[in-house]
């Protein structure tokens, strides 16, 4: 038997911390739980692993008013609200499957087969992505929690891509505009998609019946345990607590993931010709889109918004890339004071991904 | 060195057998310097992030010392040794793909005073033979249930 935890809209903390108390207080006989839910406030939301002041404008949240939660699962930082409704799955880890796709696969199936029913082509796309026409269509994210495998998604009824881009801690405004363009090109919504918002209530009974289809058993309705009403109680302490909050580490990368294979940067390499600036978005291991400017003197004054278009769509790769730049040098007369090709090289491979 | 397949086991090292393959070296002064193995490496796929107690943290054998991340799946690194930590690699947590490359050279993880070496190593497995024959019953049983991550993950 699985537990159904149905919980319409809730405050933006217990969005959160309900699935870690039910974790907490899963044991190897507990019974498999989904959660159904919508924030009843917008906020942003870290991965267990951001240094939360690295990723987040903490002080324009303030301003705003949007509160901030750092998770216990994977995944990037995401800005959460009601047009968002999220499926989070807690399981015994020995009830679960053990390899990490295998996972995603199961436990976002029922959110496929749902946007399908709906009338969108959405599929699974390894490891842990739901997409339509290569453009992403949830977040997701997940994680061990004691002895529970906890799985966490929602379905895109609507997305705010600009005040996705705004919480987020950027080098430069520009930089943030190419975020938020990345966003409008690789994120999609059910509203983008069908050119309306479905009916959230027709769209959760949806996805409760391709649970139970997936699982092989009817959903029981429950309540949180006492002890789970308890250790929810702890979860909302612990989260907002700053010390939780603001814990420093995490891997430094200037790096931000837009979807499965989409992540842009923004770098600079000093060169004796002045700092090279760069912004880059890779598709892959591809080149998606390349913006290059910086504070030196090169002539033809349009030569580096031309060297973007050469070098969109190319590998990522410093010898096939270092060739065709010093060809665009040659091929187009360029001068350029203290920058060479090997610079402008060096400004594209600056940040390893 | 035990080896099968694409993974190799030193057989001077110990191996803590919990869900993430853990190894560890007793070091000069009896302290025990541990990672995560080639095997545990390869089921779990490219790390993307790190996080593990400070240097004065206590470590409880069995329990979670630290976490790793890869595929936006955060799992339990487990301490192999009660104790405390000495040190964490600052490497590692620049550049997580270490434990991938460099399993038991620059991807260790802690550096561990131990509270009761000898107690806590009884169970670990140790030698050529006893490594050899966990490592092959391991990798078939992980190749049977297909939980190896995918290479394309890499």
């Amino acid at each position: 038997m699985i537990r159904l935890l149905d919980l319409n809209e809730v405050s933006y903390l217990h969005s959160q911390t309900i699935y870690h108390a039910v974790a907490y207080c899963t044991t190897p006989a507990s019974p498999g739980t989904i959660i159904i839910l919508r924030p009843r406030e917008p906020y942003g939301c870290v991965g267990y692993h951001q240094w939360l002041e690295k990723v987040i404008d903490v002080d324009y949240c303030h301003q705003k008013g949007v509160p901030i939660i750092r998770r216990e699962v994977g995944g990037g930082a995401v800005y959460l609200d009601s047009d968002q409704l999220f499926f989070q799955c807690i399981f015994p880890v020995n009830k679960a499957p053990r390899r990490v796709d295998s996972l995603y696969k199961l436990f976002l199936k029922p959110a496929v087969n749902t946007y399908r029913r709906l009338g969108i082509d959405a599929y699974y796309r390894p490891v842990n992505d739901i997409q339509v026409n290569e453009k992403k269509i949830c977040g997701t994210g997940a994680g061990r929690i004691e002895d529970a495998s906890v799985v966490v998604g929602n379905l895109l009824f609507d997305f705010n891509y600009g005040e996705m881009a705004r919480i987020l801690r950027v080098s430069s405004e520009k930089f943030r505009d190419k975020i938020h363009d990345s966003m409008q090109l690789y994120l999609t919504t059910l509203r983008r998609e069908l050119g309306y918002v479905p009916d959230q209530e027709r769209t959760k009974d949806i996805l409760i019946k391709e649970f139970e289809q997936l699982l092989g058993c009817s959903l029981y309705s429950d309540d949180l345990t006492s002890e789970e009403q308890q250790t929810l109680a702890s979860m909302d302490k612990k989260f907002t607590d700053p010390v939780w909050l603001y814990e420093k580490g995490g891997k430094k990368t200037n790096w931000i993931k837009i979807s499965a294979d989409v992540n842009i940067v923004e770098s600079t390499h000093n060169s004796p010709g002045g700092p090279i600036w760069i912004i880059l978005r890779l598709k892959g291991d591809t080149i998606d889109d390349i913006v290059i400017s910086g504070d030196f003197t090169i002539q033809p004054n349009n030569a580096l918004a031309n060297l973007g278009d050469r070098l969109r769509g190319q590998p990522h790769e410093a010898d096939p890339l270092l060739k065709m730049i010093e060809s665009f040098y040659k091929d187009q007369g360029i001068e350029s004071p203290g920058i060479t090709p090997e610079d402008i090289l060096k400004a594209i491979m600056t940040e390893k991904y | 060195m035990a080896k099968y397949k694409d993974v190799e086991m030193p057989g001077d090292l110990y191996y803590f057998n919990t869900d993430n393959h853990v190894w560890a070296k007793i070091e000069e002064d009896n302290k025990v310097r541990c990672g995560i193995d080639q095997f545990g490496q390869k089921a779990a796929g490219t790390m993307a992030y790190v996080k593990f107690k400070p240097p004065g943290g206590k470590t409880i054998k069995g329990r979670p010392m630290g976490t790793v991340e890869a595929g936006k799946y955060i799992g339990p690194v487990r301490a192999p040794v009660n104790g405390t930590i000495l040190e964490i690699n600052q490497e590692v947590r620049d550049d997580p793909t270490l434990i991938n490359k460099d399993s038991y050279g620059k991807g260790w993880i802690a550096l561990i005073e131990p509270d009761n070496l000898e107690e806590d190593f009884k169970d670990l497995i140790h030698g050529e033979e006893n490594v050899q024959a966990f490592l092959e019953a391991d990798y078939k049983k992980y190749e049977e249930e297909g939980l190896f991550a995918e290479e394309e993950d890499k």
